[in-house]
């Protein structure tokens, strides 16, 4: 009687399917990002990682700019390196208008940088394009991070398009050789500009938001952004906002400028005497008009504090990291929402806010620090930042181009707000 | 430079990406198989040209891309590899579609020197895109240069201006210099000269707005400039003394591309004017010669073309001495005009030159309109004077040797008497 032959592979099916699922399960993983802190014996994280900043619009990119931020990554990596001595992190840095084309082509190369260190805006962007991956905060993480600023950044599923990092207020930036106290209120700020002060207000929406909680028209802009019909009321409050804008722009002293970042460097050649600046611009600012540097919160107004709005930098990661390069890039994300690192952060260069909300920073150890935290409370105040330029930065700019056709005379009151309120209820501004 | 290096080594976590080496390598993968089945495949000979192996490379790519497309792997990286080499392919067709309107020269400069280097220029940029932001990795400082702080990017733009205006600027000013002669009227030396002058200038501005461009402080460039002036007095004089040469030459007009100097007694034709050598082409054996700039200056120079092109040549003729010389001169001179080549004005003249042995000798005298036309022009109008002679039944002697042998008788003894017979003998002719 024949035996019969056994297969060399007895469980051969068993194990393709086996196989197939881990294949499935690892894909699966690959496109969720867990930054859950691995268990057990820690694992020794080798390679290189790119990390792509985008740099926001009222900022130029120049040799200055990249040497200081790549001075302050290197301080962080170092810290970094204590723990993962064979991870490297190397960073590129893109014009965040600009980042969208450029991840979509490199992304389809294999060729996508690992983290993307961006606004919440343009991370939402990214996400939805499919050019990052989803992340799962652990609920230990979540619920140190500032609520505002988690839902600021979920997407559908509970899941999110990106990690908070840190927060950059909007304050007002002085010459002191020109300006001993910073003016309190909207009014003193057009009665000091009326005497000679040289005043510069960006003709963007994003960055000129301020103005609509100090002049009380916060609540009814919000809900025109929040989609609720432009009744007469909220017509009437943008009339307002144009009327302001109208009569400070009769000022021969006071500038409207289509960049921050134009007037940012009019301050400092000292050809500004008082602009709003971010956070950011500290640095710069400081170097060029070192002591005479005044930063000040944005001025109240009849209507109340102003209401600033601060961006959010969050972390996204890319889709084209390998195994290796994945590890790296999650253990440099929660490296950096670690408590120790957002602390340092926040108080090596006094620029910037940690999304960890239960951190308690020295207020009084630096006076800018203080202030920070001050623009974000009025931020946070107004419920502006949640409605408000959920589409990056290009609802501003629409913005802004229909307020310098309203200064110039190309459009009537009437005919700037229609505009404004299209705008404003479309939305999506072209975005994908 | 630290920067540049670091930057570097991080695209190595980028290009070590299996997608990424997957797709870098399917194009010499897809080469190489094309070509070693087109050599040992038994392709058809007229399928193993290299547009052939091309055509079918860019297929099978354009046909991996698009398979990569569909699996939802990376596949632009190929997809613009494959592109690129499409472009690189088209390339090559430029000299093909355009040789009926350039010469063949212009053509490969065209090709060679600027239309290569510069899609070579752009293959570069693009790759760079897909790894890095080229703008902001042009911002890497290299270093402070003459009071200047050079970063990569102004570094890689001044150099690539620099060749464009170096190998593209040619042609303008040729075109510039064409149209002035439309307009003005200027020989076709001068024309050549101009384009040359307009492009030195050109470059020479253009340096100056690179170094501008870039930075460079101008007191430290002059300080540098002095300092250098003394090594380049004696370490490059012969070099800078040419290019100066050169400069006057064409600016004084004394010789110019288009010219024609006798150069070791034979005509030769000035092609170009270079900053160190003018290139001189010899019609008899069809070689250039370069001569250098400075030699004008230090030796005379015989030139045809200084005021004008024409040439007087000159062709000798012996006619029998019963041949009134009238006549000769008369038929000699009709003959010339005759002659394709010849100019009418000034009109052919003969002379007659000497008396010689054997005949009386003229000399033919004529002008011509192109120097370097002389050898041909002659040869001509001697053949025309032969036939003009025999149809006149004029004789052109020539010299009859005539040998005269002697049969010299041996000595007589010393015992013959005195007065005993005569020393010579017979005389005869041979």
């Amino acid at each position: 009687m024949a035996r019969r032959m056994r297969s060399p592979w007895p469980h051969r099916s068993w194990t393709a399917v086996a196989l197939l699922g881990w294949v499935a399960s690892t894909m699966a993983a690959c496109a969720r990002v867990e930054l859950a802190q691995p268990g057990g014996q820690r694992k020794e994280l080798r390679g290189v990682i790119v990390l792509a900043m985008g740099i926001p619009s009222d900022e130029t990119i120049d040799t200055e700019l990249t040497e200081a931020l790549r001075e302050r990554l290197n301080a962080s990596q170092r810290e970094f390196r204590l723990i993962h001595p064979g991870a490297q992190v190397q960073l590129q840095l893109f014009a965040e208008e600009r980042l969208l084309p450029e991840m979509r082509l490199r992304t389809a190369a294999g060729t996508g940088p690992d983290l993307l260190f961006v606004n919440n805006t343009t991370a939402a962007q990214l996400h939805r394009a499919g050019l990052t991956r989803t992340v799962r905060i652990p609920s230990s993480l979540r619920q140190k991070l500032d609520p505002a600023e988690v839902r600021r950044s979920q997407v559908a599923g509970g899941e999110f398009a990106s990690l908070p990092v840190l927060l950059l207020p909007q304050l007002a930036c002085f010459d002191r050789r020109r300006l001993a106290q910073p003016p309190a209120d909207l009014n003193g700020l057009l009665r000091l500009s009326g005497e000679g002060l040289r005043v510069g207000l960006p003709l963007d929406g994003f960055n000129l938001a301020w103005t609509f909680g100090s002049l009380g028209l916060a609540a009814p802009v919000e809900e025109l952004f929040a989609g609720q019909p432009a009744t007469p009321k909220r017509r009437a409050a943008l009339g307002r906002w144009l009327a302001w804008l109208k009569q400070a722009d009769q000022i021969p002293d006071l500038q409207f400028q289509v960049s921050q970042s134009q007037l940012i460097q009019a301050l400092a050649k000292g050809e500004l005497d008082w602009t709003s600046c971010r956070s950011t611009n500290l640095a710069r600012l400081r170097k060029d008009l070192g002591t005479h540097l005044g930063v000040a919160p944005l001025p109240r107004g009849p209507g109340g504090p102003p209401s600033p709005l601060s961006r959010q930098r969050v972390l996204a990661f890319g889709r084209n990291s390998t195994p290796a390069q994945r590890e790296v890039a999650e253990a440099f994300a929660r490296f950096v929402v670690t408590p120790l690192t957002q602390r340092n952060l926040a108080l090596q260069r006094g620029e910037v806010l940690p999304v960890l909300g239960s951190l308690r920073l020295p207020e009084g150890r630096k006076g800018t620090l203080r202030l920070l935290i001050v623009a974000q409370a009025q931020a946070r105040s107004k419920g502006l930042a949640k409605a408000l330029f959920q589409h990056g930065d290009l609802e501003g700019e629409a913005i802004g181009r229909i307020v310098s056709r309203y200064l110039y005379g190309d459009l009537t009151s009437e005919g700037a707000i229609d505009e404004l309120v299209g705008v404003i209820q479309q939305g999506g501004m072209g975005d994908e | 430079m630290n920067e540049l290096f670091q930057e570097l080594a991080g695209w190595w976590g980028t290009l070590s990406r299996g997608p990424v080496v997957l797709q870098l390598l399917a194009l010499p993968l897809v080469w190489a198989a094309v070509w070693i089945l087109a050599r040992r495949g038994g392709w058809r000979e007229a399928r193993r040209s290299r547009t052939w192996r091309r055509g079918v490379s860019l297929l099978v790519l354009t046909t991996l891309t698009g398979l990569l497309a569909l699996a939802r792997q990376p596949f632009a990286l190929l997809g613009i590899l494959t592109g690129l080499l499409a472009g690189w392919t088209a390339l090559e067709l430029v000299p093909r579609l355009l040789a009926a309107h350039l010469p063949p020269r212009t053509l490969q400069v065209l090709s060679s020197r600027l239309l290569r280097p510069l899609y070579l220029v752009g293959v570069v940029m693009l790759l760079v895109r897909l790894v890095d932001n080229p703008f902001v990795l042009g911002l890497v400082p290299i270093g402070d240069w003459v009071g200047s702080n050079v970063n990569l990017g102004s570094l890689l733009r001044s150099l690539l201006l620099l060749y464009l205006l170096v190998m593209g600027m040619e042609p303008p000013t040729q075109a510039v210099a064409w149209v002035a002669q439309r307009f003005l009227g200027i020989s076709d030396g001068s024309r050549r000269a101009m384009a040359v002058i307009l492009h030195y200038a050109v470059v020479g501005i253009g340096m100056l707005w690179i170094l501008e461009r870039l930075g460079v402080n101008r007191t430290a460039l002059v300080a540098v400039a002095g300092g250098l002036s003394v090594g380049v007095g004696f370490g490059i004089k012969e070099v800078v003394s040419n290019f100066i040469s050169g400069l006057w030459l064409l600016i004084e007009g004394s010789v110019r591309p288009g010219d024609v100097l006798i150069v070791d007694g034979e005509a030769c034709q000035v092609r170009s004017l270079g900053p160190r050598a003018a290139t001189l082409w010899r019609d008899r054996d069809n070689a250039e010669l370069l001569i250098p700039n400075q030699t004008f200056f230090t030796n005379s120079t015989v030139t045809y073309t200084h005021t004008d092109s024409l040439r007087r040549c000159q062709v000798s003729v012996g006619a029998a001495y019963h041949h009134p010389p009238a006549e000769v001169i008369a038929l000699l001179e009709r003959t010339a005009v005759g002659v394709a080549g010849v100019l009418p004005s000034p009109a052919p003249r003969a002379f007659l030159l000497s008396y010689g042995d054997s005949a009386i000798q003229y000399g033919l005298r004529f002008w011509i309109a192109s120097a370097l036309d002389n050898i041909s022009t002659s040869s001509a109008v001697q053949q025309a004077i032969w036939q003009a002679f025999r149809d006149h039944s004029i004789e052109i002697p020539f010299p009859h040797q005539v040998q005269l042998e002697r049969v010299i008788e041996p000595l007589p003894s010393t015992d013959t008497p005195p007065g005993g017979g005569e020393p010579g003998g017979s005389i005869g002719e041979k």
